[in-house]
């Protein structure tokens, strides 16, 4: 094994090691040493493999599964071993479709790996540049929610089973990332379900054990997707590479099934609509799990999975088209849905669906310009997501509460909360910085699917409003009790360095933008622009360095110069009445419409869902007719 | 045109472009002045105002407010330079966007529930009038195969007639007219948004909003195009002068509308429009050979 073997190994290891460690102490104090021991190995580790193959010039490294010593054999243990324990869980909760989806994936993944079908496909690992930015997002922006769940977590009586779940997390999802071999994929895939189920229910109310639950069946029924398709590709395609998959040809008719199945399972990870309940439910965590859950881990999987999917999707007009659709209408819908959220963490649950729904747009439509949009989003996105959860946890932590309305004056209360989630919102929201590029980039391909951009019109107009609704109030002057509070208590450490490291990465990514592109995104894309303005040169071009200095100094020099002196602050204009009132905020969805609102969205998609699968059997409905009139005629 | 000519005529327009706005304001308080028999302001009463208010004695709410409301200006500015520089139109629309937020946030940070309920109105208006901007802009782009305002090299007033018509609601709300005044609401909430700024930070706001209107226009000005460059300048001059003359009238024919009518008319009249403009432009009229 050569040394990126090696960092690739260390990658899944340390966290699962780490994680087994802390299980293992009775003393919090050296739970903390080894959560930290983990994390900062765990970066160094990511960056050390990001730093040498960019050294070394080298795009992808592929493993063959005799070279994986201590992994082989283990895979298929570590994935019966896996459905056991939901089957077990099943029968612990009494949940009857627990217990039958797992028996449903125990049962054909036996047979098909009994009769040896799966044996001997290598490569089994094969890590490129997309999986690099995901253990990337995964180790890092990972790490620091650990850290940062260290003070968070400070009154939790069980902290070996919750810093056990955490880091394992990272692990499987490091290791996820790196395969090629559908069913070591899956084993790591049923691993995410494992620990998400264990960290929604963690802290075991009614609530937590529901929302787990919910969130277990359906991602087991993603996981029963996975391998059906999985079942399906090695009948079609003949194999069970990721590689091989993704090189095919045209593909039509029944052979679309495979995908269609693999896309299914995505869908349900990235909690798409209609499958996003689960992760809704989710919000009962704590939470940095909440945090983890939507920046560093879980719902990038199916995205990540779709992108890697994208040549052989893209191939396909039917499939580009309904899996596009499907990304374009959860962007659509969870972006109407979120104005009418008055709980800060249901309107960012919200956003991260559809920003993962335009991740999975972008897979669709698979040109280089899109996938260079997708992964760009799927960078900072991840970044300024888990910076806007982990801020909001501070506030949680603070209050007991995630509600928007007793925000109001928080810029008072708190400046540093405040500032972060302004932070936060400028750069999921505002030119010029990351999300925005890719923002841009989806528009400009949107050009070919002009259905979609009506989709995205609307979808933007609306995240507009949910983000300044919210930033609004946390910057609107508070009551006045609010205002002559003293200024914050102190933000302790854990919290404010995990924030400032968000920050810091958020801004000064969309700064090293063209460095980004060329060593991260680019390798995977294969083609090597020279600058930021070749990738976007076929549309149009922009200085965006210049554009990010200007906006930066002018923001800095005004607050900087600002500095009102007493007698030029004046007080606001109440008609000469000296009343005290209090503005509160506008939802405009009420409960009932929003019920109404996500049945039909529901609906929606179920729709396109089943046009997943009903389209591919047509074709080969209307072909073999086709061909059965062609043989009837002389 | 040289390159270095190309450059000094962006930067004419960049400044030319915001007084224009002014003179037209002014233009428009008179003409409206008219309609309703009453003399009316002097035309140059904007230009008045503005330089009154810079000579004010500073007065502000909080250090945040004026933040904001700087932002807002320079968002607004980038636009317009992008725009004018030749540059890709959904820039322009996001930076704009991104200075109509600035503009929200400025208005929430002042504790007044005048400011407050403008802000979100404001916020409506957004999300009544942006997906109508994007999706013309998407239709532009659509025609011409380039976002780039310098490469439009073809009358777009024909192929897109039904998109252009989808933008005049936009204008009306941008230049605050009836019935979507929604915001800036006169007789009851006292200009909304604005209400909290006053001297020289009312004109940063003031100015912000010129710009927000040279942006709309400098995109409504796209649709004529002529190779002659004097032909093409009088065309545009003509194609704005008509919307803007079509707004007022409408100004002064309507009351306001309630805030749900105007996000459901606005948004399903311009969708609508710019979808059929689009089936006709890609199916239709290549159907019947044109």
């Amino acid at each position: 094994m050569d040394a990126y073997a090696w960092l690739l190994m260390l990658l899944m290891i340390v966290p699962v090691i780490g994680g087994a460690i802390c299980l293992g102490l009775p003393s919090r104090r050296w739970i903390a040493r080894v959560v930290i021991i983990t994390s900062i190995l765990l970066i160094a580790c990511s960056l050390a493999l990001f730093s040498l193959m960019t050294a070394g010039d080298i795009n992808v490294v592929s493993l063959i599964a005799s070279q994986v010593l201590p992994m082989g054999e283990l895979v298929l243990v570590i994935d019966f071993a896996l459905l056991v324990t939901f089957l077990l869980l099943g029968f612990r909760d009494r949940s009857w479709l627990v217990i039958v989806l797992a028996v449903l994936q125990i049962v054909p993944l036996a047979w098909f790996e009994l009769s040896g079908r799966s044996d001997g496909q290598d490569p089994a690992l094969m890590f490129n540049f997309l999986g690099m930015v995901m253990v990337l997002v995964t180790s890092i922006v990972g790490s620091l929610i650990c850290i940062y769940a260290i003070k968070y977590m400070e009154h939790d009586k069980h902290w070996p089973r919750f810093f056990a779940a955490m880091l394992v997390f990272l692990g499987a999802m490091n290791g996820a990332v790196m395969c090629n071999n559908l069913v070591w994929f899956l084993m790591f895939w049923e691993a995410t379900t494992l620990c998400s189920y264990l960290l929604i229910r963690h802290e075991r109310t009614a609530e937590a054990k529901k929302s787990a639950l919910r969130a277990l069946t359906i991602t087991l029924g993603g996981g029963l997707a996975l391998v059906l398709g999985i079942i399906l590709a090695q009948y079609y395609y003949g194999s069970i590479l990721l590689s091989e998959i993704t090189a095919g040809s045209l593909l039509e008719g029944l052979a679309l099934l495979p995908l269609g199945f693999m896309a299914l399972a995505a869908f349900t990870k990235s909690a798409q609509v209609p499958f996003q309940s689960w992760l809704l439910g989710a919000m009962v965590a704590p939470t940095p799990v909440s945090a983890l859950l939507h920046s560093a881990t879980m719902v990038n999987l199916g995205a990540y999975f779709l992108l890697r999917l994208s040549p052989a999707i893209s191939s396909v007009a039917e499939l580009q088209w309904i899996v596009g659709l499907v990304g374009a209408f959860s962007f659509l819908a969870t972006s109407i849905l979120a104005i009418g959220q008055s709980s800060s963490k249901r309107v960012l649950a919200y956003s991260t669906i559809g920003n993962l729904g335009l991740i999975i747009l972008c897979a669709a439509i698979g040109t280089t310009e899109a996938l260079f949009a997708g992964m760009v989003l799927l960078l900072f996105h991840a970044i300024s997501k888990a910076l806007l959860f982990l801020t909001v946890g501070v506030f949680k932590h603070q209050l007991g509460k995630d509600d928007i309305e007793p925000m109001l004056g928080l810029r008072d209360t708190s400046p540093f909360v405040s500032f972060a989630l302004l932070v936060g919102v400028m750069t999921i929201l505002l030119p010029p910085f990351g999300v925005f590029v890719s923002k841009w980039m989806i528009s400009e391909v949107a050009l070919d699917f002009l259905p979609i951009a009506f989709m995205l019109a609307l979808g933007f107009g609306a995240s507009v409003v949910f983000y300044a609704k919210w930033l609004g109030r946390a910057y609107a002057a508070g009551p006045i009790e609010n205002r002559r509070a003293p200024l914050s208590e102190r933000i302790d450490g854990h919290f404010k360095w995990t924030l400032m490291a968000l920050i810091a990465g958020a801004v000064a990514l969309a700064f090293l933008m063209q460095q980004v592109i060329v060593y991260l995104i680019s390798p995977y894309l294969g083609a090597v622009p020279n600058d930021l303005f070749q990738v976007i040169g076929a549309y149009g071009t922009l200085p965006m360095l210049g554009l990010l200095l200007v906006v930066s100094i002018t923001v800095v020099a005004v607050t900087l110069v600002v500095k009102p002196k007493a007698e030029s602050l004046s007080s606001a204009y109440t008609c000469g009445e000296p009343f005290v009132f209090e503005v509160s905020g506008s939802y405009y969805i009420d409960e009932r419409n929003d019920r109404r609102l996500t049945s039909a969205f529901n609906y929606c998609a179920i729709a396109l869902l089943a046009a997943l699968f009903a389209i591919p059997m047509l074709i080969d409905l209307t072909t073999i007719t086709i061909y059965a009139i062609q043989g009837a005629l002389p | 045109m040289t390159p270095t000519a190309q450059v000094i005529t962006s930067l004419v327009l960049l400044v030319a472009a915001p007084l224009a706005v002014g003179v037209l304001l002014g233009v428009d308080r008179k003409l409206t002045a008219r309609m309703q028999n009453r003399v009316g302001p002097p035309i140059l009463q904007p230009f008045y105002d503005i330089l009154k208010l810079l000579g004010k004695r500073r007065s502000l709410l909080n250090s945040g407010q004026v933040c904001f409301a700087q932002c807002c200006l320079l968002f607004q500015l980038l636009a317009l330079a992008v725009l004018v520089f030749g540059g890709d139109l959904l820039v322009v629309f996001f930076l704009s966007s991104a200075g109509s937020v600035f503009l929200v946030l400025g208005a929430f940070s002042a504790n007044s529930p005048f400011s407050q309920m403008g802000a979100q109105r404001e916020l409506l208006q957004v999300l009544a009038y942006e997906p109508v901007l994007f999706i013309v802009i998407m239709a532009v782009g659509f025609d011409q195969r380039t976002f780039l305002a310098a490469q439009i090299d073809r009358m777009l007033l024909a192929p897109l007639f039904l998109a252009f018509i989808a933008l005049i609601p936009v204008l009306i709300i941008k230049l605050q007219k009836s019935p979507y005044d929604i915001a800036t609401a006169h007789t009851e909430l006292v200009s909304g948004p604005h209400i909290e700024y006053s001297g020289p930070y009312l004109a940063v706001v003031e100015l912000a909003h010129w710009l927000e209107i040279a942006v709309l226009l400098g995109i409504l000005s796209l649709f004529w195009y002529d190779p002659n460059i004097w032909v093409s300048i009088a065309g545009k001059a003509t194609l704005i002068l008509v919307a803007w003359f079509v707004v007022m009238i409408i100004d002064n024919v309507t009351a306001r509308l309630v805030r749900k009518r105007m996000v459901s008319f606005t948004l399903s009249f311009g969708f609508t429009l710019v979808a059929l403009n689009l089936i006709l432009l890609h199916y239709v009229l290549p159907g019947v050979g044109l």
